[in-house]
């Protein structure tokens, strides 16, 4: 088509404008792609920290657990029988990875000197330690399932009873029929968490001798590991269905339902990107609107040979619009192109991210190749090409055919 | 009735608190196939009429009807059209396309109108280039041809579409005498093949006295008009548009 013969000599012809607003929207665009993968990155090292390091992708309970287990938690625990039906069911599920029993309670740690308050799980030290795999030993070992004595000690409560790896320390609970127990544990480990106020009083401790203090069978809940996080809903509609099906009293929750931390660091990283876009954009906005004012007023004369040869005003429209959406078209492809070059470049760097706020935890930045960002940006930038150069040839197309050819 | 008919047409510009009445009740009447030479001294309005006869500007009284249409009430789109179809330009800066070669160049009006059946176009562009002696150039550009060259293709350009009309608002005024005379007798040639109607304003004092007819334009006004049918008075006409 003649029209985008026209358009593509006229860009080549202008070499120097059409560059520099090439490398204008190149250079947004490009901006854009890397710190929406620089963005994503962090959602995704963020939400898999958060699922690895406590929550696990989903948690199964007794029903009513969620609303009741914290004024009566011993009434709303999973039975046995419970707990195996549920843990048979979800081991037979696809994308499921791997399961794990919780019981979680309040006592007090210490020794003849120190002794504190401390928030308890009890666990399956195997599976448990493929659950937190985001759980930084940083002392001493893991737990270990041959070792029913041995409990890790979050490093905030370490260091407020000054306890050591090593120490045998006296645990101090209340069993479910209220009485007052005691066992005698010994630290085997020192650990990392995500969040440092967990750290600050957070214990674990093999499941039996938990159950053994609070003298029961039940736990509070089975911790689903998956193998991929995109998986999660069509996982939780499929055993969602044969729950029902099988009648089971238990409810579920999803990781993101359990702490809002995510979510809100979501909307912070959301409010940057936002407005590093908008300065971006506008930044195009101009560039391309500065490059096609320029581009029709240095055309006036040849818009008045046009129309004098019967071109109608909207054909001196359109002639100018593909140009500027070429131009702009062209650019943001070579942006995403470029955006993308950098992206595949940083990550071969294997830079090491500094722990997100609140949490203790570093992770690797591993930039993310983020389609629907490419597709919106793309979409963008010619939406503001279109704007840019419609007006200017809109007022071009108006003006009298006489007076543009009389132009110099 | 004649192929253009103009009748007490009048054309004022507003600059600012001036204006300045262009032409201020012109009548003329030109037959299908006459060659009209348009003189008279600068400011004289000769563009001016040209363009609307062109039909690319409008006026303020009057009536002006070309082949059996006024246009004094046509909207943009049915000017354009009208054009398109019906007139060719050529222009004293030869106007040609920069970014297309000369054989693009000529090419251009036929997608804009015309009744020429895509099948023919290449044949009439090429019969047109051998025309104007530029068979050879067809893959130039115009900044690679000189000004006759350029005024060559720019008159190819205006007769490809074959129209009923080819207006050339000093065509010659860029060139030297000897290009400008090859020029001017090229063109006359190749509308009389086409059986166009030309009306040419110029300058070239030697052209206008040998021209079939001549009208000379002075403040707006026709002074002579070599072949008048009618010749009405000074007063009649300076009171003709108010
Ligand atoms: N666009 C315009 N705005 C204001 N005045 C104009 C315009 N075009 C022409 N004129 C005036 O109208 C008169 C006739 O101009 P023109 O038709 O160009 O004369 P010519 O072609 O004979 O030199 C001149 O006085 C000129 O200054
Ligand atoms: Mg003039």
């Amino acid at each position: 088509m003649l029209v985008f013969k026209i358009a593509w000599r006229n860009i080549l012809r202008y070499k120097r404008r059409s560059v520099f607003a090439i490398l204008t929207i190149m250079v947004g665009v490009a901006g854009i792609v890397l710190f929406g993968g620089f963005v994503e990155a962090n959602y995704i090292g963020l939400r898999e920290s958060i699922i690895r390091s406590q929550y696990g992708h989903l948690q199964i309970h007794q029903q009513g657990y969620e609303i009741n287990h914290r004024r009566d938690p011993n009434a709303y625990r999973m039975s046995p029988e419970t707990t195996r039906q549920a843990q048979s069911l979800l081991e037979t599920a696809p994308n499921v990875l791997v399961t794990s029993r919780r019981l979680e309670f309040t006592g007090l740690i210490g020794n003849e000197r120190n002794s504190r308050a401390a928030i308890i799980r009890g666990v399956d030290p195997d599976t448990e330690a493929l659950i937190n795999s985001a759980l930084t030993i940083v002392e001493g070992e893991e737990l270990d399932s041959l070792d029913p004595e041995g409990v890790i000690l979050g490093e905030g409560l370490a260091q407020g009873i000054n306890a050591q790896v090593g120490d045998v320390l006296t645990l101090l609970g209340t069993t479910i029929n209220g009485v007052m127990n005691a066992v005698d544990v010994r630290v085997v480990g020192i650990f990392q968490s995500f969040a440092k106020e967990y750290d600050d009083s957070a214990m674990m401790m093999g499941l039996d001798k938990a159950q053994t203090l609070l003298n029961t069978q039940a736990v509070d809940s089975i911790v689903v590991l998956l193998d991929d996080t995109d998986t999660l809903p069509a996982v939780v509609a499929d055993i969602g269905g044969k729950i029902k099906q099988q009648q089971l009293a238990v409810e579920w929750q999803e990781w993101y339902k359990m702490t809002n931390y995510y979510q809100k660091v979501v909307d912070l990283y959301n409010g940057f990107f936002f407005f590093i876009n908008l300065v971006i954009y506008v930044v195009v906005l101009f560039g391309v609107s500065n490059t096609m004012i320029v581009t029709v007023m240095e055309r006036t004369s040849e818009i008045g040979t046009l129309r004098s040869m019967g071109m109608q005003r909207s054909g001196i429209i359109r002639q100018f619009l593909v140009e500027g959406l070429m131009l702009a078209l062209l650019a943001a492809l070579l942006g995403v192109a470029t955006g993308n070059a950098i992206t595949w470049f940083v990550n071969s760097l294997d830079i090491m991210m500094p722990a997100p706020p609140g949490s203790s935890k570093g992770y690797p930045l591993s930039l993310q190749y983020v389609e629907d960002i490419w597709f919106s940006t793309v979409a963008i930038v010619a939406t503001i090409a279109f704007f840019a150069t419609f007006f200017p040839a809109l007022q071009a197309s108006r003006k009298a055919i006489v007076d543009a050819l009389r132009h110099v | 009735m004649s192929f253009i008919q103009v009748n007490n047409l009048c054309k004022r510009y507003q600059l600012g608190d001036n204006t300045v009445d262009a032409l201020q009740g012109v009548s003329l009447s030109v037959e299908q196939g006459e060659r009209l030479f348009l003189g008279g001294p600068s400011g004289s309005g000769k563009s001016t009429l040209l363009h609307i006869i062109g039909c690319l500007d409008k006026y303020d009284s009057g009536q002006v009807t070309i082949d059996g249409n006024d246009i004094t009430h046509a909207g943009d789109k049915e000017m354009s059209l009208f054009r398109a179809q019906n007139i060719g330009f050529v222009f004293q800066n030869f106007n040609l396309m920069p970014v297309l070669n000369v054989y693009e160049n000529v090419q251009y009006p036929l997608q804009l109108g015309g009744t020429i059946p895509p099948a023919h176009r290449r044949e009439k562009i090429e019969e047109l280039l051998l025309a104007v002696g530029l068979e050879k150039h067809a893959r130039h550009y115009p900044n690679e041809l000189s000004g006759g060259q350029r005024q060559r293709v720019a008159i190819a350009r205006a007769l490809v579409h074959q129209p009923k009309l080819l207006i050339a608002d000093e065509p010659t005024a860029n060139l030297d005498t000897a290009t400008g005379d090859a020029i001017m007798s090229l063109m006359l040639d190749l509308s009389r093949k086409h059986g166009s109607t030309v009306i040419i304003c110029t300058h070239n004092q030697e052209l206008l006295t040998q021209a079939e007819r001549c009208i000379m334009l002075r403040d707006g006004l026709i002074d002579e008009d070599s072949t008048a049918t009618f010749t009405s008075s000074f007063a009649e006409k300076k009171y003709a548009c108010i």
